[in-house]
């Protein structure tokens, strides 16, 4: 009797649980509409204001709802008209002069101007305002000096507004790509009485910006399915060719349940790591969900040419030629990046309609462990010792982790050098790299345009961004001939020239042009993987 | 009693100033710097910055400034997020955290107490064996992989039958914190289990749980009035650590399930070097398990008789 009452006790309560979970049962995922997509962005963005944005996912999530002059293309650097419905150059390539559309509003229904574009601006090189990327605008003339303080008055700096809707610009020398950098965030425009009134929120709450792009955020607030929402901007100047009504971005950074929950049909577009590739490669519902695309980064070893041992040329080159990267592609990597014999990845693009690897060679070196042992053997004659003692500095993840130990794997089998690993947190393999206090490192380069000059001028003697001690007279005249030359052909023979002299000289080994791995729900037609391979919306449907 | 509990809180004000000093002498010795990316920052925008966020100034200034900011209760500006004040940060997404611990607990106790209480009753036959093996599979497996079991189970089930049970991740009903919470709960679930089933033995063969029988009380009144309440209270004094623990270790399981708790801040700003999130979530986190700690404390005076306190604790 006793027993028995206790027992009821037990499973009425145990029952009630049960159904106050399975009460609220809904059928989430069968409301999803059919013009709603969700992403996994991974990442939270740090802010959506365009001058302060700094992060990769910052910078994307502002993309998706503004638009600067211009707006990137289907095809890899091609560029379409944004704001600016067309645009002239000077014959010297110096003065730009864009003309906008007169059908372009913000969020609010009030036109946008070209003084929005002259306002934001001045903000993005205002030091006051502390944007991080404003040296993508120091092409203007005057615009590094007033940036750094070293003018007060910004009408020196090369921007006029003609009228409400010619916005001109003089650069300080030739830039032929520069449509493609009005395309990022900082060139964005600010709508200045919006701006004065909310200040201290902008940028901070969806509520404390407008939009010009073809989604407005609408929340930004986490849980309810999506950490940021968009809706379709019917202020929009193109919104009769935008199909998607509803972007939903959540922040999933485990990628398993990244995997899951595209399994589970709660995600349609994730990002993944290739060690779970097979989990979908074998299963015949999701094998053709796999998309491999190219971010355009370029992965390498640099050398800090100040130490002992890496300023000699011959051991650099030593280390380079003994580092077979096919195997660390298909056997590390696995996700469809392609080993790297130059600098410039594939993608770039050369001389009108040619990339710049077809147009150049594809391989500027490879690898030979006999060449590799012999130049060692010199190298270390040169500089009267006896074997390479050194620390490969990478920030430890386990992709990164994987590829230094098969570094060091392959430098012990083929060099029969043995190099010890030096891990740690990213911000603080920058700072080592910074202050130059390294043997070599494991390090990788995104572009920031789709021209080969992003990934050429990083070496320069004068780019703060080169970290290797490295600098080559004959190599930083190149560059200075490419970047003045108005003349597209010069341009790309010079940038060849420079490219030649790196691989010759090898400050960095470049290892392999990376690839991401992404899961694309079938439904999704017409969507576009641009610059970074971030994936575009903007032509996209489902079915 | 209120002189106990004004003591307690003076000690607790002082375990808080230590923590935020400790942490934040640590976090200026941590290498790295809050405002490094790939691509260098000009100088002259770096300085702008750091004046910004007080760091320009040395840093016995620095540690004065922060302690006179958190007095008034403002714990700054995150320097990752810029513009947003680790104040909404924590508003924002402590809930979350609160949400899945407040159920984790919830259930932990609650399926605790019944499956210890069964298990007593019930000693030595397979009810008991049962529960004990939950017990252990519950202490043993750490909830990572009860998390993972979990989703990959609903994915079976749901390809299976074809329809949706639970969602698999993600916040925004509350079907999507029951897995969560079952995950982050069963560990308590084993370790209540396992001390009920002992207490409650205990109790049930002490004379006044006879003497109880022999008056002619009614079984329930015997096991909920004589028996649970005396073999509740290691449990109370349990729930203590154990809150404390669910809610600050919770990290692991808003990644899987990909919960926007705050979790993800108390370990991610430690990567970024975002100063002001480390300490303000630190201090927050501190002040809460001092909290708890305190009204575990307290709340022993209510449910135990024997626990009155005339300034003087009892354990």
């Amino acid at each position: 009797m006793f027993k028995k009452r206790f027992f009821l006790f037990a499973s009425i309560s145990a029952l009630i649980f049960l159904i106050t979970c399975s009460c609220s049962k809904n059928n989430k995922n069968n409301d999803r509409k059919s013009s709603t997509l969700v992403f996994n962005m991974q990442e939270e963005s740090e802010t959506i204001d365009p001058q302060l944005v700094r992060g990769e996912t910052g910078i994307y999530a502002v993309s998706v709802c503004m638009e600067g002059l211009t707006r990137p293309g289907k095809k890899p650097g091609e560029i379409l008209p944004g704001v600016a419905k067309k645009w002239e150059v000077s014959k010297d390539e110096k003065t730009w002069t864009f003309y906008l559309r007169k059908n372009a509003f913000w969020s609010n229904g009030t036109p946008i101007t070209a003084m929005d574009f002259y306002f934001g601006w001045k903000r993005a090189l205002e030091p006051s305002t502390g944007s991080t990327y404003s040296a993508f605008l120091y092409l203007i003339k005057n615009a590094k000096k007033y940036n750094r303080g070293k003018i007060k008055n910004f009408s020196k700096v090369g921007l006029e507004v003609i009228n409400d809707y010619t916005f001109k610009v003089r650069l300080d020398s030739a830039c032929t790509y520069f449509p493609q950098l009005t395309v990022f965030p900082v060139t964005f425009p600010v709508n200045k009485t919006f701006y004065n009134k909310n200040k201290k929120k902008y940028g901070l709450s969806p509520y404390h910006m407008l939009y010009n792009g073809p989604w407005k955020m609408v929340s930004r607030i986490p849980g309810q399915g999506g950490m940021i929402k968009y809706r379709k901007n019917e202020y929009y100047w193109n919104i009769k060719n935008i199909k998607l009504d509803k972007l939903e971005f959540e922040i999933i950074k485990d990628d398993n349940t990244a995997a899951n929950l595209f399994m589970n049909n709660q995600i349609d577009i994730t990002r993944i790591l290739p060690d779970i590739v097979n989990r979908f490669k074998d299963n015949p519902n999701f094998n053709d969900n796999i998309h491999y695309i190219s971010d355009g980064a370029v992965w390498y070893i640099g050398f800090n040419t100040e130490n002992k041992f890496f300023k000699n040329r011959k051991i650099r080159k030593a280390f380079s030629m003994a580092i077979n990267r096919k195997i660390l592609c298909n056997k590390i990597r696995k996700d469809g990046s392609e080993p790297a014999y130059a600098l410039v990845p594939y993608n770039t693009i050369g001389d009108k309609n040619f990339t710049f690897r077809k147009e150049f060679s594809n391989k500027l070196f490879s690898e030979n462990n006999k060449k590799a042992r012999k130049l060692l053997e010199e190298g270390l004659k040169e500089i009267g010792a006896k074997h390479v003692q050194a620390r490969l500095l990478l920030n430890s993840n386990p992709q990164n982790t994987k590829i230094a130990l098969f570094i060091q794997e392959q430098l012990r089998k083929n060099l029969e050098v043995k190099i010890y690993l030096n891990q740690t947190t990213f911000k603080n393999r920058l700072q080592k790299m910074r202050q130059k206090n390294y043997d070599f490192v494991y390090a990788g380069w995104g572009p920031d345009y789709n021209d080969p000059m992003t990934y050429i001028n990083l070496f320069t003697s004068w780019n703060p961004n080169n970290n290797t001690s490295w600098s080559h007279e004959k190599y930083d005249e190149l560059v200075s001939l490419a970047a003045d030359s108005p003349e597209n052909r010069t341009r790309m023979k010079a940038m060849a020239e420079a490219e030649k002299i790196i691989i010759n000289e090898m400050p960095i080994a470049p290892l392999f042009f990376s690839s991401r791995v992404y899961l694309v729900n079938n439904h999704i037609k017409d969507l576009i993987f641009g610059l970074g391979g971030k994936p575009i919306f903007y032509w996209a449907y489902c079915n | 009693m209120l002189k106990y509990i004004l003591k307690r809180v003076f000690f607790s004000l002082i375990t808080l100033w230590l923590i935020a000093t400790i942490t934040f002498v640590l976090i200026h010795c941590l290498p790295g710097d809050p405002f490094a990316s790939e691509k260098a920052i000009p100088p002259a925008i770096k300085a702008q910055i750091l004046k910004k966020y007080d760091l320009d100034k040395p840093i016995h200034i620095q540690y004065l400034n922060y302690l006179s900011q958190l007095i008034r209760g403002d714990l700054g500006i995150s320097m990752k997020e810029r513009g947003r004040s680790v104040n909404s940060i924590i508003a924002v997404h402590f809930p979350y955290s609160l949400d899945i611990g407040i159920k984790a607990v919830i259930f932990g106790t609650v399926f605790g107490i019944i499956m210890g209480v069964i298990s007593a009753l019930n000693r030595g036959n397979s009810w008991d064996t049962t529960a004990l093996l939950i017990a252990i599979f519950g202490v043993s497996v750490p909830s990572f992989v009860i998390a993972g079991i979990l989703q990959f189970l609903v994915i079976l089930i749901s390809n299976l039958t074809g329809y949706h049970i639970l969602p698999v991740a993600g916040f925004s009903n509350f079907n999507s914190t029951i897995l969560p919470s079952i995950a982050l709960g069963m560990f308590s679930v084993a370790m209540i289990t396992r001390m009920m089933r002992a207490s409650m033995i205990e109790v049930l063969g002490q004379d006044y749980i006879k003497t109880a029988k022999a008056k002619g009380c009614s079984p329930s009144t015997i096991i909920i009035k004589h028996g649970l309440r005396n073999a509740i209270m290691p449990i109370v004094s349990y729930m203590g650590p154990m809150i404390a623990a669910i809610l600050t270790g919770s990290f692991v399981i808003e990644k899987i399930f990909a919960i926007p708790g705050l979790g993800k801040y108390f370990v991610d700003s430690i990567f970024n070097n975002d100063y002001t999130v480390i300490l303000g979530v630190v201090v927050f986190y501190a002040a809460f398990l001092t909290v708890m700690v305190l009204l575990m404390d307290i709340s022993y005076g209510f449910i135990d008789p024997r626990v009155r306190v005339h300034g003087r604790r009892k354990r």
